[in-house]
């Protein structure tokens, strides 16, 4: 916000402060009273820890069992996390700690008092109820984390002795881990051995049996014995009998070697000790965020009942009414401000509360500052989304979607954890039935649908022009949302589990909602600018992201990570990769070459580092579509002459490189080569090999109900058995998206749920043809680059099922609506005048001639 | 991938061509509707037939 822009607001917050001076003051003493008497009632948290060292003794394996494989290093800790946090675990350390026993004792005193009231109207509650909520919260403050060979754990309970006892079980099951898992294994191996042994054993002697006698009875029928294909069959035996024993023995050997040397893998470096005093925040820094939140719950409480009283303050609440500039000070007389002290406005009701929850929530996290503040931070989020245009919250949606880490999408390959992961939990995984952005956006659907009603009438509505973009593309939108909600229905009619069914349909239901969203906020072409500027930043972001990564902490390591940062966010450095050459495609000026090769070459560092093969796929089939469709402009005529030209180069180049193994000269040829051609015997082949497995088995499936597909929730059939099988979910999630949808809906189901697609690209097709100025022909080639690329990666790499591919295709859509609308191309369904915070803009009619 | 590229982008861009709107916006999605039943056709059909 620039200086004259702050000015109005910063009076408007001086004169609320000095007009609800009294306010400010009470909801400060509330904030600190609420802390206080929070701080009293809140049980004192003490914090147990333990660090181990795993190290896999390999020379006693070697020297013990020569010709066994030797256990690798992330062997020893493979799964041991989600092992020592199981439930059946967290059971067994709550019995074996006696928490039961101790649990009413060492309840806080609002809880005490909670439980008695209970027990009088229920009764006294049952062990079972309380074992499952000691083992709920255990689940929620026990930590065990794997780092490389190191592992820590650590638990904050209310007691000491409860928080000490429970690392000392958590190390002991460590121990045990070996003895419970591959030691069993081991001897369930051997022991499978030794039963197919003795039956070879018994094949054997029965051989043996019959061979005696056919001698017997060939010496009494003079005639030689037949005995050729028993003794053959005794031989290949006999050999498989001395291999079953050796491979048995060996088994056998492993698990003695792994019991043995079970205590020496172990290495504590920090032993379980008794915590002698509770966590507690540092002195300073709790004083210093009681302070400010004492402040800021005070200023809440002025500005709530200074919007609340209805009362005009300053020049800024004219200006924001009026949509007209305001010169000089407003003055209040005594008697408004005796008025306004008398009467309790409904602000109060709302800043009471609000300076009463930031201080418990001072008072219950008190280390962590954020916490401190959320409430208030969280209120001033909600008055600006409900004050300022949709296309504020959006955008910070988008912001979200293109930095923060999927947590669900291995980022960094699960080695390190940015600062971005986090906060990547909320959005990402489920919260209540969905994610936190698909709550997010269910919202912003309710306040879109609030305004329509609410504004419709009113002169100055806060979106802006128009109602949702063209009727066509709202219709084709709205048939996307109905097939889907009919996929559901058909496929629980079919037996299909809606567990299942959550996880595959909510991309696809959420995309015509965010398209529909996207619309209604965005007004293109003067939002442009806003959304390139969130892809600019969020590539940044990423690559820096992703450079550390590479460089700071897998290559120190040795490692060669499969990729960096996600799957999904291919899409992210592939836009800014078409827009940069989109931006020199239709304006070839050296300004224009110089931002797209500083672009360029940061976003091919991060595709280098993320190494995802269809990136170079995606970049090639958009510029073979603009290609196509761009008329023989300058750019154009460039690039025909350079291909004619360089053809028989590039010829030569990928002829030379084919077969060359290593060498960074012919990379991008054995990058091409690994996608057409993978070569024999490489992870590319044995990857595609997968595919063409997965794919077959979705076909098969599909085959059964081709035309109104099978619905959501059920899995597909393993004809061919595949090697990743978990990785589609068992059979719910296809990598190959397009192939997957069209198993689920059928040919109709299909059509029904993308054909909003095909009517962008109608919509954009006609657009592009009445539309001069080079920005907004670079927005609407960005929207076919965001097509092409959501069908690529849903062709490659299961794109249907990603939010950031909803929140991209959605600003395509809307791009090429708000575009095809302003130019005249589609008729838009309502118009009405719209106004930002500080200032009116003009209507727009829809003109004859559109669709 | 070039079948569906091919049927919700060139099909509809092809007939965005088409001089008037309106039946050019019919002619994209019945065109669209047909390829997709014509998919099916080769995969039911044709494909199998192939070996």
């Amino acid at each position: 916000m620039t200086g004259s822009r702050a000015a109005p607001w910063l009076q408007f917050v001086r004169v609320a402060l000095a007009r609800h001076r009294r306010t400010a003051v009470a909801c400060a003493l509330v904030m600190i009273a609420a802390a206080v008497a929070t701080r009293w009632v809140r049980p004192p948290i003490y914090r147990a820890g333990a660090e181990l060292c795993v190290l896999e003794p390999t020379t006693v394996h070697r020297l013990a069992n020569p010709f066994a494989a030797v256990p690798s290093q992330t062997q020893a800790v493979y799964g041991l996390s989600e092992e020592l946090t199981s439930r059946d675990r967290l059971v067994a350390y709550v019995k074996g700690t006696g928490l039961i026993d101790q649990w009413f004792l060492n309840r806080p005193a609002p809880l005490k008092l909670k439980d008695q009231l209970l027990a009088l109207v229920r009764g006294p509650m049952p062990e079972k109820d309380v074992l499952e909520g000691l083992v709920a919260t255990l689940e929620k403050k026990l930590q065990v984390t794997v780092d490389g060979d190191h592992v820590f754990v650590a638990v904050e309970w209310n007691t000491a002795d409860g928080a000490y006892n429970l690392v000392r079980a958590v190390v002991a099951a460590i121990h045990e881990h070996r003895e419970t898992h591959e030691v069993e294994a081991l001897e369930q191996a051997a022991t499978s051995l030794e039963e197919q042994l003795a039956g070879v054993r018994a094949e054997m002697k029965s051989g043996v049996e019959t061979i005696v006698l056919e001698y017997a009875r060939a010496r009494a029928e003079h005639r030689l014995a037949q005995i050729e294909g028993h003794e053959q069959q005794f031989l290949r035996d006999q050999t498989r009998a001395a291999e079953l024993l050796v491979r048995s023995e060996e088994k056998r050997i492993s698990a003695q070697v792994m019991r043995r040397t079970n205590a020496m893998r172990f290495v504590m470096l920090r032993k379980p000790s008794l915590p002698r005093v509770p966590v507690e925040a540092d002195g300073w820094l709790a004083l210093t965020l009681l302070a400010l939140g004492a402040a800021g719950a005070g200023l809440a409480g002025a500005l709530t009942l200074a919007f609340a009283s209805g009362r005009v303050l300053s020049g800024a609440q004219l200006e924001y009414h009026l949509g007209v500039k305001v010169y000089g000070a407003l003055r209040g007389g005594d008697v408004e401000l005796a008025d306004s002290a008398r009467r309790l406005p409904p602000g109060l009701a709302v800043a009471l509360p609000l300076a009463a929850v930031t201080g418990i929530c001072w008072a219950v996290w008190p280390p962590a500052p954020f916490f401190t503040l959320l409430p208030l931070i969280a209120a001033a989020g909600l008055w600006a989304v409900w004050k300022l245009p949709l296309k504020w919250p959006l955008l910070v949606l988008l912001v979200l979607a293109v930095t923060l880490d999927d947590p669900s999408d291995r980022p960094y390959v699960h080695l390190w954890s940015s600062p971005l992961y986090e906060p990547g939990h909320f959005f990402f995984t489920n919260v209540a039935w969905f994610t936190g952005f698909e709550l997010c956006l269910l919202a912003l659907a309710a306040l879109m649908l609030v305004r329509r009603v609410l504004t419709a009438k009113t002169r100055w509505p806060i979106d802006p022009v128009g109602y949702g973009g063209p009727r066509v593309l709202r219709l084709a939108l709205f048939l996307s949302a109905a097939t889907v909600l009919g996929l559901i229905v058909l496929g629980i009619a079919r037996g299909g589990n809606f567990r299942e069914a959550l996880w595959q349909f909510r991309s696809l239901l959420f995309m015509p909602l965010t398209a529909t969203l996207a619309l209604y906020a965005f007004d293109f072409p003067s939002d442009l600018k806003l959304v390139v500027r969130v892809l600019a930043f969020g590539s940044v972001v990423k690559t820096l992201l992703g450079a550390y990564f590479m460089l700071a902490i897998a290559k120190p390591r040795g490692l060669d990570p499969a990729h960096t940062t996600g799957h999904n966010d291919t899409m992210i450095f592939v836009m800014a990769a078409s827009v940069a050459l989109l931006l020199v495609w239709e304006r070839p000026r050296w300004k224009h070459v110089a931002v797209a090769l500083v672009w360029l070459a940061m976003v091919f560092v991060a595709m280098v580092f993320n190494d995802r093969r269809i990136a170079y796929v995606d970049l090639a089939f958009v510029a073979l579509v603009v290609f196509s469709i761009s008329p023989r402009h300058a750019a154009k005529r460039f690039v025909i002459r350079a291909a004619v030209v360089m053809t028989p180069v590039m010829l030569l180049y990928g002829a030379a490189g084919w077969n060359s193994r290593g060498g960074s000269l012919f990379k991008p040829v054995a990058k091409v080569r690994s996608i057409i051609a993978p070569a024999e015997e490489t992870e590319e082949e044995s990857s595609n090999i997968e595919r063409d497995i997965e794919n077959f088995n979705i076909l098969r499936s599909w085959q059964r109900h081709m035309f109104i597909g099978q619905g959501f929730g059920s899995a597909f059939d393993q004809v061919l058995p595949s090697n990743d099988f978990s990785q589609s979910n068992f059979g719910h999630i296809g990598h190959n998206s397009v192939l997957w949808l069209m198993w689920i809906g059928g040919t109709l189901g299909f059509t029904g749920v993308l054909l909003y697609l095909a009517v962008a690209a109608f919509a954009l097709g006609r657009t592009l043809k009445v539309t001069t100025d080079w920005r907004e022909r670079v927005a609407l080639l960005s929207a076919v680059a965001i097509f092409v690329t959501y069908l690529m990666q849903a062709f490659g790499d299961m794109g249907m099922l990603s939010i950031q591919f909803v929140f991209f295709v959605s600003v395509g859509v809307a791009i090429v609506g708000r575009l095809s609308v302003r130019k005249g191309v589609m008729r838009a369904a309502a118009i009405a005048p719209s106004r930002n915070l500080f200032g009116a803009e003009g209507t727009a009619a829809a003109p004859p001639s559109a669709v | 991938m070039l079948s569906v590229c091919f049927s919700l982008i060139g099909l509809p861009l092809w007939a965005a061509n088409d001089s008037h709107p309106r039946r050019g916006l019919k002619k994209a999605l019945i065109w669209v509707v047909i390829f997709n039943l014509f998919y099916v056709f080769l995969l039911r059909v044709v494909v199998p037939r192939l070996g």
